[in-house]
């Protein structure tokens, strides 16, 4: 099956293709089920894929061949890049996590997207979606990684503006777009100095060398923060985050899939593929696990006062990506794919989910005009609920295992102060989920013509929620018991091959830790959500009377901390003024040379044209004259005038 | 009996071209008009089938003729421009009232003589495989007899071809005077023995230079070009840009590379030269150009001076004759292409077709516009393109000989030209079409033929290598 890895991506793409080319004339709904069925045959040989990993192939690398030739992306001098899959456990996991969501989101925008006039382009641009983000996850090289990585920026961004009739689509987009731009002038920075100092691309070599050479720590620290700025563009991370609350503009399987469950997740992947690198270099990963730690606990804030269920949940990814890195940074990237893996798992059912409310409410996504939908919709409440459950990680769902294995990490090894934070802001996580899923689905109707002609989602939609809570709750005993699991032994080759500092950070801690750490993060989670319930359901204290009593602080969360204004103020004017001075030079310098020069060109043109007579005397005298010069030029240089 | 075999493909090419001639009379209007490409596509495809099997590689006809994977190359390359030249004329034949039977029978002898080039160990093989080239070619320019712009361009050209047919003849004369041989490899030696230009020698040379720089159009021995291409029916022209230019320059190998190839020093820097003023001057001119066709004349000249930039880089070895080769194959199936698209929009009285015509191109014929599209991103030289390969592999040997300056001449070219190619690009994409439209005509089999043309640019340009291998090897016999 492992020869045959490239034809994961390879449905995907020949969805896309189909999808674009004949979509919009001929096959109209048609396309809805290419998609789903090319990513279930991606999902099914992602899976043969995975257990052929599992059964001990720890290692392999699968160049692409087209026709028996091997294919050469580039080969320049002694610089060559392959198009070649690393298959390893590390890829074989995220094959598997990406496919089978996608699948999963596949058919329920099936139901989501039924009534949309743009069905083709959407199913269109999602098979393109998965195609990249397989790339991403498949490539063994940081460049093709990249191509991946550019591949999803550009699906994300025609995905958000999938609307792109309404302003605010089409704001957000162009947002996500910029500042993903930005982050990747890190990304690109990182590989042109791993180039540089390295001489190679390949994930392979440049790991070896490293052990090698051993380079200068200030060069890999480099290296490790441009590469760690390019994720925290991808990953929505301080301070490039603001645009993955505003892409909840794009349909809401999209933000279930690009801005949940995959791409976000993108950076995450990339510190953790990096391991050796950000090892070698300490001081970036201190830097990747306050960051993380900083963005969990500020996004988890904004998501307590938000109105709108989706950007409730914008902000949860926000935090929970925080948690990945922290996890990365206390150098425990096992337990961040671990997460990675749980996350997809709920956090697209909580999307998913949300989606379904916001079909039967008639595209409303405001909570206040929620209430006592579990009635109406008890598929997506009670599934929900198991997400939810996973999110506040609630023993023994998912996120509980994995979770409670970032922050236990922190603490044991040394980063006691980013444990506080981690287990406070899993007390928040457990209130804002509690307070989402109490406004939406109990109390009393606070919009009776809307819950009137609320309804629960079809089949189509309701399965993969099902499928999704299983997921959620069970995916989580992969890694039971905590540093022992299925998970752990099975990552272990790819992220902690090299030994040395990684697997000594992960002592065992003593008995009391190991039960009192799980002990203490499920009580900060249970003590968030008897807050939540005792303020939402006994009003006491009356969330109202809590805001006005917060005052300026509540308005700063709902204003979220006024980063955009901020960043509209300084940054944005500034790159105007300077986007202006460079247009203005664009125009007459540059322009203005090329004009004249073109006006040269054309004008010398007009003349040689002249000489184009029609007479054929003239042609002929052309050619002897053009034959003399030629026996004069050649004499000349017999003769030793010219040299040459 | 193996000298007879080692010509198989000529043969079949001859017959066939004679059935065409018979079938003609035979078969009645009608019936002519569908069977006669058919006809001949299917017999040069039995000649590209002939080429692969047959003889030992090896000299034939008492050293006359040699047949090697050079050969195999060029006579490959002929004969699939030959069936894609047949494959998108019967409409424009139908339409015009063109004799079809001479027209397809012009086009094989055309392509027998094309192929004797190829087979030439001798000069006087070489020459006779050139006129039996280039005399065709003349008809073929004039094949529209009641139109007074055909009658121009085949005069013009007839009366020009024969002056520089003299010159070249002159220099073969003189090369005889001098090395007492007209086999390639007898000439070789004797340079090589007698060591440096003399006098003789530089003017054989010069003339040689002359008489074969006409046929590729190499400037200042073009002006026949432009006239010759405008007035000529626009399928005939399609096919005189790229057929008679492989074999110039097949030609060119086999004499220069092959057979004057000991005074490379000497003539090296010369074709440099002439290399850069000829794709400066066709890219120049080539802006000022209000017809798409005209334009598309002068842009085929500054192909030749890139092409011509391989030939004088070939000190740097079999790198520089593949290169050649692979330009040339990349050259012929893109030129085709979009000589081949202005028969979407070349109705009677037009002349090729003006930049405004073109405007709004897309919207009318989508798919003939994205092939001409694809073509013109090719002659450009823009990847995944095939034309962007070839470029790339010319540039390579170019520098490998120390001929930077060339390579920054080729890359400043490849910029002007973008301006002219793209220019048509917009104008059928963004322009809307203004005044009287003219109607289009949309034959089917000219669109199939296109579409896989363009399709095969872009195949091409994403996996190139085993047409570079071919000619990789094909190139390998020029080198000693």
């Amino acid at each position: 099956m492992i020869e045959h890895v490239w034809l994961i991506p390879a449905f995907p793409l020949a969805a896309f293709l189909v999808n674009g080319l004949f979509g919009r004339r001929w096959l109209g709904h048609l396309t809805g089920l290419i998609g789903s069925a090319a990513i279930g045959a991606s999902a099914i040989v992602a899976i043969g894929v995975f257990f052929e990993v599992l059964a001990g192939h720890s290692r392999t690398i699968v160049p692409l061949t087209i026709a028996g030739i091997r294919y050469q992306w580039i080969a320049v001098g002694d610089f060559s890049v392959d198009v070649s899959a690393l298959v390893d456990p590390l890829s074989a996991v995220m094959m598997l996590v990406v496919t089978v969501v996608s699948f999963l989101i596949f058919v329920y925008s099936n139901g989501y997207m039924a009534h949309d006039h743009g069905f083709y382009r959407f199913f269109t641009w999602l098979s393109l979606f998965v195609f990249a983000m397989l790339i991403l996850v498949m490539a063994d090289n940081y460049l093709l990684l990249f191509v991946g990585w550019e591949g999803v920026g550009l699906c994300s961004y025609l995905l958000i503006g999938y609307w792109f009739e309404r302003p605010e689509p089409y704001f957000a987009a162009k947002k996500a777009f910029v500042m993903n731009r930005i982050g990747d002038w890190g990304y690109t920075i990182g590989i042109i100095v791993i180039f540089l100092v390295f001489g190679s691309l390949n994930f392979g070599d440049v790991f070896r060398r490293l052990d090698e050479s051993a380079p200068e720590q200030g060069v890999l620290t480099l290296i490790c923060v441009a590469l760690f700025f390019g994720a925290t563009g991808k990953s929505a991370q301080l301070p490039l985050h603001s645009w993955l609350p505003d892409a909840m503009e794009g349909p809401t399987p999209v933000s279930a899939l690009i801005h949940a469950a995959t791409m976000v997740t993108a950076g995450v992947y990339l510190v953790a593929r990096s391991t050796p690198l950000f090892t070698a270099a300490g001081s970036a990963l201190t830097l990747v696990a306050v960051v993380g730690t900083l963005t969990a606990i500020f996004a988890a804030t904004i998501a307590l006062v938000q109105v709108d269920i989706k950007r409730v949940m914008a902000y949860s990814t926000v935090s929970q990506l925080g948690y990945m890195f922290l996890a990365l940074g206390v150098g425990a990237p096992i337990a961040a794919i671990f997460h990675l893996a749980t996350h997809a798992f709920f956090k697209a059912l909580l999307f998913l989910g949300s989606g379904s409310v916001i079909h039967a409410m008639d595209n409303v996504q405001d909570m206040r005009r929620y209430g006592g939908l579990r009635r109406k919709l008890p598929w997506t409440y009670w599934t929900m609920l198991i997400a939810g459950g996973a999110l506040s990680a609630i023993p023994p769902l998912a996120g509980f295992w994995s979770k409670d294995e970032i922050v236990g990490a922190a603490f044991t090894n040394g980063y006691p102060l980013l444990w506080g934070v981690g287990v406070l802001t899993g007390a928040l996580t457990a209130f804002y989920v509690t307070r989402a899923l109490w406004l939406t689905f109990h109390g009393e109707p606070r919009d009776h013509h809307l819950y009137e002609h609320a309804h629960e989602s079809p089949p189509v939609m309701v399965l993969p929620l099902a499928a999704l809570a299983v997921g959620s709750a069970l995916v989580g005993f992969i890694g039971v018991p905590p540093e022992g699991g299925f998970i752990h032994g099975f990552l272990k080759p790819a992220l902690e091959a090299r030994g040395g500092e990684v697997a000594e950070a992960t002592r065992s801690p003593a008995l009391v830790t190991a039960l009192g750490l799980p002990a203490t993060s499920v009580a900060a989670g249970l003590i968030g959500i008897a807050i939540a319930l005792s303020m939402y359901v006994r009003h006491r204290p009356d969330p109202a009377a809590v805001a006005r009593a917060a005052g300026a602080y509540y308005r700063i969360l709902v204003n979220k901390y006024y980063v955009d204004e901020l960043y509209d103020h300084r940054f944005v004017d500034l790159a105007r003024a300077f986007a202006g001075a460079a247009w203005a030079f664009d125009i007459h310098i540059i322009d203005g040379l090329a004009n004249r020069l073109g006006w040269l060109l054309s004008l010398s043109g007009t003349g040689l044209r002249r000489l184009q007579t029609g007479v054929v005397g003239n042609y002929a005298l052309s050619i002897v004259a053009g034959l003399l010069l030629v026996l004069g030029a050649y004499g000349a240089y017999a003769a030793g005038v010219i040299k040459p | 009996m193996t000298d007879v075999a080692a010509v198989y493909p000529e043969i079949i090419v001859t017959i066939v071209a004679c059935l065409v001639l018979v079938g003609d009379t035979a078969l009645g209007r009608r019936r002519a008009t569908a069977a006669l490409p058919a006809i001949t596509v299917a017999g040069l495809a039995l000649a590209i089938v002939a080429t692969v099997t047959v003889v030992p590689l090896g000299h034939y006809f008492r050293g006359f003729v040699v047949v090697d994977a050079f050969t195999g190359f060029f006579r490959a390359v002929f004969l699939l421009l030959a069936i894609f030249a047949t494959l998108v004329s019967p409409e424009y034949l139908e339409r015009r009232r063109i004799p079809a039977g001479e027209y397809y029978a012009t086009i094989c002898f055309s392509t027998v003589g094309a192929m004797t080039i190829a087979l030439s160990s001798d000069l006087i093989t070489l020459f006779v495989g050139l006129e039996l080239m280039t005399i065709p070619i003349y008809v073929l320019a004039g094949i529209q007899r009641g139109d007074r712009y055909s009658n121009e361009a085949a005069l013009k050209y007839f009366l020009l071809g024969a002056f520089s047919s003299a010159l070249l003849l002159y220099g073969f004369a003189w090369l005889y005077g001098v090395t007492r041989a007209t086999d390639f490899a007898a000439i070789a030696s004797y340079l090589v023995a007698n060591g440096v230009a003399s006098g003789p020698t530089i003017v054989a040379l010069a003339l040689v230079t002359v008489g074969l720089g006409f046929k590729a159009a190499v400037v200042p021995f073009h002006q026949w070009t432009p006239d010759a291409y405008e007035g000529a029916p626009t399928p005939a022209t399609a096919f005189m840009s790229v057929g008679p230019k492989a074999a110039a320059f097949a030609a060119i190998l086999r004499v220069l590379v092959g057979a004057l190839g000991p005074l490379a020093v000497d003539w090296s820097i010369v074709i440099a030269v002439l290399a850069a003023v000829t794709m400066t001057a066709g890219n120049v001119v080539a802006l000022a150009q209000g017809n798409t066709k005209r334009m598309l004349a002068y842009s085929s000249i500054a192909h030749t001076g890139y092409i011509l930039a391989a030939v004088a880089a070939s000190r740097a070895g079999v790198s520089a004759g593949a290169a050649v080769l692979f330009y040339l194959f990349a050259y012929g199936l893109m030129n085709l292409g979009a000589f081949a698209c202005l028969l979407y929009v070349d109705l009677d009285g037009t002349r090729g077709a003006s930049l405004d015509e073109l405007n709004g191109f897309a919207r009318r014929e989508p798919l003939g516009a994205l092939a001409f599209a694809v073509f013109l991103v090719s002659l450009t030289g823009i990847p995944p393109t095939i034309g962007f390969i070839a470029k790339f592999y010319v540039i390579q040997p170019v520098l490998d000989a120390g001929l930077a300056w060339l390579a920054v001449v080729i890359a400043l070219n490849a910029v002007l030209a973008a301006f002219y190619y793209l220019r048509v690009v917009v104008r059928m994409y963004m322009y809307d079409p203004e005044g009287a439209v003219p109607r289009l005509v949309s034959p089917r089999l000219l669109s199939t033929s296109l579409g896989v043309a363009s399709a095969a640019v872009v195949i091409l340009g994403i996996v190139p290598n085993s047409l570079l291998e071919w000619a990789q090897r094909a190139a390998q016999p020029l080198v000693r």
